[in-house]
């Protein structure tokens, strides 16, 4: 089934790798009209690249989402180009380990804060009137495991994932009235970027698969799906939820 | 010098904190305090030598890469 999102707009930040690169290209597979959103410039140039677009279905924004005045200008252009904004997908989202938490550096603490909390808040700010505008949109927010257990290699990124769960309930029963529907996902262990950046060899990595009940972490395509679904009209009577997407690695935890 | 060499180990060891500087760099100086030359530096052949570093997996030694940015710090550093 092609079209699920076709005539759509949708921006996503963190578009540049890993699970927002999933999900543009599974956007634009769908026909929606994608901005990608991303600091890594570089890196949202191809993610374009990939989806084989063109100027009349997809555009790249250079973005610091912590930045109240370049989050607006992202909302501003998506509609100058394309007439419109339906979907915001948060995915920008940086992961630094730390020590624990009476180790932490207070500048780590603002910069993660900053990133994946703040940088979720400015862009439902200034998406969600730009959605009501045209009767209504759909936002989902990419939080983690970590929001949801006590995952102590980063305080912070745990903390702001945490918290992107509960803006989403508050954000959810605010304007799901006005036509917003405001979802959260909250995958496991995904094989991204960061994920393998973060594991010593491609052997360590592979390690990480073992006493997973699927025998395996995800896959960013695996994760674009749900985030597809949420998005599309198929989920029209969805909002404040948040979904646990870990190939049941939390229920079979001991 | 201290906070730019601190801040070349925390990105060869962390592969998030190396993104934040990749494509971050001024809001790294900023938040850091660094001097105009440091960041200058940071902004220069120290992002240079970071995105030079293997991804997406860890560098395989993680302390002599350290040692290594460290020195080529040091040899940039006027002041």
């Amino acid at each position: 089934m092609t079209g699920r999102l076709e005539n759509k707009v949708a921006i996503v930040t963190g578009g540049a790798s890993g699970i927002g690169r999933a999900i543009c290209q599974r956007f634009g597979r769908e026909g929606a009209r994608v901005v990608v959103a991303d600091r890594n410039i570089a890196g949202a140039e191809e993610t374009l690249s990939l989806m084989e677009a063109t100027p009349e279905t997809a555009a790249t924004v250079d973005v610091n989402i912590s930045d109240a005045f370049q989050v607006e200008r992202m909302v501003n252009e998506a509609v100058t180009r394309f007439g419109r904004l339906d979907i915001l997908v948060n995915g920008a989202a940086i992961l630094i380990r730390t020590p624990p938490l009476v180790e932490v550096d207070e500048v780590l603490w603002d910069l993660t804060m900053e990133t994946n909390l703040k940088g979720v808040f400015l862009s439902c700010k200034y998406a969600i009137p730009a959605m009501t505008a045209n009767g209504g949109g759909s936002i989902v927010n990419i939080s983690s495991m970590s929001g949801v257990r006590g995952v102590g290699y980063s305080v912070p990124y745990a903390v702001s994932k945490a918290g992107v769960i509960h803006l989403t309930t508050v954000a959810a029963s605010q304007y799901t009235s006005q036509g917003v529907r405001i979802n959260c996902i909250a995958p496991g262990g995904v094989d991204t970027p960061q994920m393998r950046g973060s594991t010593a060899s491609a052997e360590a990595f592979s390690g990480r698969n073992d006493g997973h009940p699927m025998g395996r972490v995800g896959t960013a395509d695996e994760i674009a799906n749900i985030v597809l679904w949420l998005a599309s009209d198929e989920a029209s009577y969805v909002s404040g939820s948040t979904y646990i997407i870990d190939g049941g690695a939390w229920a079979s935890a001991t | 010098m201290e906070k730019l060499i601190d801040i070349a180990n925390r990105a060869v060891a962390d592969y998030g904190f190396r993104q934040a500087v990749l494509y971050g760099a001024a809001d790294i100086a900023r938040r850091w305090e660094l001097t105009e030359e440091e960041a200058v530096l940071l902004s220069g052949p120290v992002l240079a030598e970071l995105s030079a570093l293997p991804i997406p997996v860890q560098p395989a030694d993680i302390p002599a890469e350290q040692a290594r940015v460290s020195e080529i710090i040091k040899g940039l550093i006027t002041s």
